[in-house]
């Protein structure tokens, strides 16, 4: 699967955030967007999962060439869209394993119980969870570290085609980020699943090599290149590209 | 801690009813079963004869009498919904057969069958709608059950059984929680009661199931005054749920049940009520549980409402305009079988002014609606046809809907009475008793071409119309009355016709003349008559079309004509607006004449209903709009359309904790839909020390629905050291939703500790982004984030009803989802 994006613009309350952004992630690649805060990346996360308080105002979106622009958010998702959320809301009363298996069941998942059951249990494990968590509510209460590794656990068993991860490392320790991004890393080499990991800071890629990295500042993409492009931001920071 | 607080507000509902020929036609159609009906109304006879009836010992017809004094005695209580239109004259109180024509399995709706099966209920039970027969097979089931529990010791019986069988129980705590002088409603129960539960659960049982409601039915029919009593004796534990299928296909309209707990030393009671979504009754249920020293009783209560639901209709129906219909009138639905029948208003209410929409039809037909309303839609699913109550809002241009053809004649002619002879009259004439066809086209005649001096009727038909000759004639034929040409004319000098017309409602002149209410109630062939005789006239007929056309500057007597046109089965077109200008000779003034045309088409509808396309929806301002309740099939037809009604629901249950450490606990959920109003909460009466309770309401709104919670919290002077938690929770899933809480306190101590809180939340957007960025459909993720709301509640339910729960909800989110 190939996830396109045209000369994107996206408002809201019709302030443009995004200003023409075009980028193409296909199977198995890893992008990086990095930009300074405010620069419209989580804007664009949002967007790309049809988020309705988000206007797409010119441009377009793409999966394999069509435009998905048409689609709630829930069909973008069966299509094997994944947004892995900065900030998830939390959902009173709601048991998270309940909530995961609502997710398998609406996107038609045939696996069984059992086995969808065990491969719970082995994330859970892989990311050094504890037990007691696949029955509390859902994010109610949940620490920073927790989301995000409640995050990864729900992104590895429902297996999507393309992942949109926002600050996947923020809130997290040295011990924590080395613990997700090997998750990440098998599941993508498994899956092949195409990443755009969103990011203000390096150092989740010490451990997720990206393939791309787009550097995004005001709303655009300013800059574009390989994993070296992330060594230059190291040194330099965003400051050449907001004052140039 | 503060003691003040709001006031309970009275809503403004209106209850009741009645109903002979509903009774009538479900089950009460031979000579045999109306034996076993007492008379309309009640009286110390009528009570005799229920006792009698049962084959009841001399000490419950006592308890009885002293019931029916009582109820003459108690005022209406005024706590809660308006409960002073009831007729009591107007109710059968005791119905011995069950009416089985109105139960049977075939006609229990869809939805409900797919819940039994979704239960488990065994197809034995099932069968029980069936009728007789089937009353044998579950006879089995029950014996059974009970078989199973007997080797405990426990008692789950019916409450008529009982007073047979364990009278020394029954003479023990009958009414005792709940005394005939408690309140009219439960002095009726007590005077009236039949059917109903009564369990009792010996010292140190602890039963590990809990014992459903449906079994009850198997044993006696439920009547409408049911009395229930749960005793559960020293350190003993039970659960009882009412479920939802008992109460459905009974034909009374007030249900008015009593419910008893008595939770001894140590015991626990825990009472769930899955409200009855499709109930055709107005509750006025009164439940009220005593519990002793350390005891721990449990209300659960889950109103989840009506399947479809719907809200307020402005205009007329075919017999009255909705703002003049009232509890007890009766209108035409639509049944399950697609048949046309009456059925009575059991409530009505009006709404403050809201956004409404106007419906037409291709055919003229139209309604001013809330967005929200159900009208009846017909739409191919693939290659079938789909019949379903659909929103307004979601009903385009095109769509087909529902209109009313030809409707069952159930018009009795009018008996005329009270004309006086004028003594000093030169020709009498006759009147005649009743009405009939020719004197019907006769004053259609007259509505639309007669007029009166104070001893003349004049009527403007020239001798060139085709129908002078028969006007002359029925005159005399009807009235023996002489009749005079007089230029275009006909006259009748006659006082005593024109007191007659007085007398019939006619009277008034070209732009106030009416048609009378008592017209709309006769026969089809006397209403076509009377419309014949109204177009006979000068109705126009266009050329080359089979339409008659007919103009009057009377728009409101067209619009009443229409209605009745429609009543009879006939297509009547569009009222149009016709304005011509003339200029007058002299000077410039010019002139303007409104006209209101009206088209008929001779086609008569001889189908109960057809389905037409829309060809308009649109705005149509803000107004006040009303809601009527309809027993039986919920659906009425307004303006030629049919629409679905709306329900309404208020209950309290009571826990006295009349012993130290006693607790109590009432949890009651609420859901509205569109157009519903939902009233819950409860009563708490700490009468001893170191008691202890707790009051959680949870409600979610949607649509525009209401939900109220309602609460009364009393701690008695000697109650030291009492705890209690009030706190309620709504859950709003649209703007229009609302939720009000009405606490109320009566604290006699000041050690007592109290907490109340209340939170609304609004189902957040993230919160539905989340769940969808995982796949879930929005109708999905609201009854996820819904039933995440109720989770804390719906854990007390055994699990099938849980999973029932969840489709319940899940069908009531699909109409809030746009």
């Amino acid at each position: 699967m190939e996830l396109e994006l045209r000369d994107l613009h996206v408002s809201i309350e019709d302030k443009e955030i995004l200003k023409g952004i075009s980028l193409k992630v296909g199977q198995g690649k890893r992008h990086v967007i990095m930009g300074p805060n405010g620069s419209g990346k989580s804007t664009l996360a949002k967007a790309v999962m049809g988020h309705p308080a988000y206007a797409v105002t010119s441009g377009d979106i793409l999966v394999d060439g069509k435009s998905i622009l048409g689609m709630k958010t829930d069909e973008r998702a069966r299509l094997g869209l994944f947004l892995q959320f900065q900030n998830p809301a939390e959902i009173e009363g709601v048991g998270f394993i309940n909530f995961l298996h609502l997710a398998k069941q609406a996107a038609g998942d045939t696996r069984s119980t059992k086995e969808f059951m065990k491969e719970i249990k082995e994330g859970i494990k892989e990311l050094k969870m504890s037990d007691e968590f696949i029955k509390r509510p859902l994010n109610q209460g949940f620490s920073g570290g927790e989301k995000k590794k409640s995050e990864v656990l729900q992104m590895n068993v429902l297996k999507p085609k393309i992942a949109i991860l926002d600050e996947p490392d923020s809130g997290l320790d040295i011990d924590a980020i080395k613990t997700v991004s090997e998750s990440i890393n098998s599941m993508q080499e498994k899956e092949k699943t195409g990443l755009l990991i969103i990011t203000h800071y390096s150092r989740i890629l010490a451990y997720i090599k990206p393939d791309v990295v787009h550097v995004m500042v005001n709303g655009k993409i300013v800059d574009e290149g390989g994993e070296v492009l992330t060594e230059k931001l190291e040194k330099e920071g965003y400051d050449s590209y907001i004052s140039g | 801690m503060s003691k003040a607080a709001a006031a309970p507000q009275r809503s403004g509902e209106e209850v009741v009813v009645k109903d002979d020929e509903y009774l009538e036609r479900y089950g009460f159609s031979d000579s045999f079963e109306y034996k076993f009906k007492t008379k309309k109304g009640l009286s110390e006879d009528i009570v005799r004869e229920i006792s009698e009836m049962k084959n009841e010992p001399e000490w419950m017809l006592e308890k009885r009498l002293t019931g029916y004094k009582q109820f003459l005695a108690k005022p209406t209580p005024q706590w809660g919904g308006n409960l002073n239109n009831i007729d009591y004259n107007d109710i059968y109180y005791y119905l011995k057969p069950t009416d089985k024509k109105g139960s049977n399995w075939e006609s229990v709706p869809e939805e409900i069958k797919k819940t039994f099966d979704k239960l488990g209920i065994p197809e034995a039970e099932r069968k029980f709608f069936a009728g007789a027969e089937a009353q044998y097979d579950s006879e089995v089931v029950y014996s059974h059950i009970r078989e199973d529990l007997e080797k405990q010791g426990v008692i789950f019986t019916s409450t008529d059984e009982a007073v047979k069988k364990y009278p020394e129980l029954m003479k023990k705590y009958f009414g005792t929680v709940i005394p005939p002088s408690d309140n009219k409603f439960a002095a009726l129960n007590t005077a009236t009661w039949s059917g109903g539960s009564f369990i009792y659960v010996p010292k140190g049982v602890k039963l590990k199931m809990p014992l459903q409601a449906y079994f009850r039915i198997n044993t006696e029919k439920a009547g409408q005054f049911e009395r229930t009593l749960i005793i559960a004796d020293e350190g003993a534990d039970v659960v009882y749920v009412e479920g939802c299928t008992a109460p459905v296909y009974m034909s009374s309209s007030l249900h008015s049940a009593v419910v008893e707990l008595v939770a001894h030393k140590d015991a626990h009671i825990r009472y769930v009520t899955i409200q009855n979504w499709s109930k055709n009754v107005y509750n006025l249920v009164t439940q009220r549980a005593y519990a002793y020293e350390n005891a721990h009783v449990e209300w659960v209560d889950f109103n989840i409402g009506c399947l479809v639901k719907g809200t307020s209709i402005l205009t007329n129906n075919d017999v009255k305009s909705i703002e003049d219909l009232n509890p007890g009138d009766r209108v035409y639905s639509l049944s399950q079988e697609f048949e046309i029948d009456a059925f009575n208003v059991v409530a009505k209410r009006e709404n403050p002014p809201t956004d409404v929409y106007r419906l037409r039809t291709i055919n003229h037909r139209e309604i001013v609606a809330t967005r929200n309303h159900p009208v009846l839609r017909m739409h191919k699913d693939s290659w079938y046809n789909k019949i379903s109550w659909t929103p307004i809002e979601s009903i385009k241009e095109g769509d087909l809907v529902a209109i009313s053809g030809d409707i069952p004649d159930r018009g009795k002619p009018y008996k005329i009475t009270g004309i006086e002879r004028v003594k000093k009259a030169r020709n009498h004439i006759n009147i005649p008793k009743e009405t009939n066809e020719d004197l019907m086209w006769l004053l259609g005649v007259y509505l639309r071409d007669g007029c009166m001096e104070k001893a003349r009727v004049n009527i403007a038909v020239p001798l060139t119309n085709a129908s002078n000759q028969k006007v002359r004639s029925l005159l005399k034929s009807v009235f023996g009355a002489d009749t005079k040409q007089y230029k275009v004319t006909i006259r009748v000098g006659s006082m005593e016709l024109v007191k007659f017309i007085k007398s019939m409602g006619l009277s008034g002149n070209a732009r106030t003349k009416r048609i009378p209410d008592w017209i709309y109630k006769l026969p089809k062939a006397q209403k076509l008559a009377f419309i014949e005789g109204y177009l006979a006239a000068d109705g126009h007929i266009k050329r080359g079309h089979k339409n008659v056309s007919i103009t009057s500057t009377n728009r409101a007597l067209l619009e009443q004509l229409k209605a009745l046109s429609i009543s009879c089965g006939l297509n009547p077109g569009k009222i149009s607006k016709w304005t011509s200008h003339e200029q007058k000779p002299l000077g410039k003034e010019k002139k303007e004449y409104t006209h209101y045309c009206f088209c008929f088409s001779d086609h008569r509808l001889d189908m109960p209903i057809y389905f037409v396309p829309v060809s308009k929806i649109e705005y149509a301002g803000k107004e006040i709009t009303y809601d009527i309740e309809v027993d039986g099939p919920h659906n009425f037809i307004a303006n030629g359309i049919f629409v679905h009604n709306s329900k309404l629901n208020m209950k309290y249950p009571s826990i006295f904790l009349k012993e130290k450490r006693a607790r109590g606990e009432i949890m009651s959920v609420a859901v509205a839909g569109p157009g519903q109003m939902q009233d819950s909460g409860g009563k708490i009466y700490h009468l001893a020390p170191d008691t202890t309770s707790q009051i959680i309401s949870k409600s979610v709104s949607s649509g525009n629905g209401v939900s109220n919670y309602r609460g009364l919290l009393h701690i008695a002077a000697n109650a030291a050291n009492v705890k209690s938690s009030v706190r309620c929770d709504a859950l709003l899933l649209d703007e229009d939703s609302k939720t009000s809480t009405f606490p109320y306190m009566e604290v006699k101590r000041d050690d007592a500790t109290i907490t109340h809180e209340a939170s609304t939340g609004k189902v957040g957007e993230e919160q539905l982004f989340y769940l969808m960025s995982r796949g879930m459909s929005e109708e999905d993720a609201l009854t996820t984030i819904v039933l995440g709301f109720l989770d804390p509640l719906a854990r007390t339910l055994p699990l099938e009803y849980s999973i029932e729960l969840r489709r319940l909800i899940k069908l009531d989110m699909s109409n809030s989802v746009g």
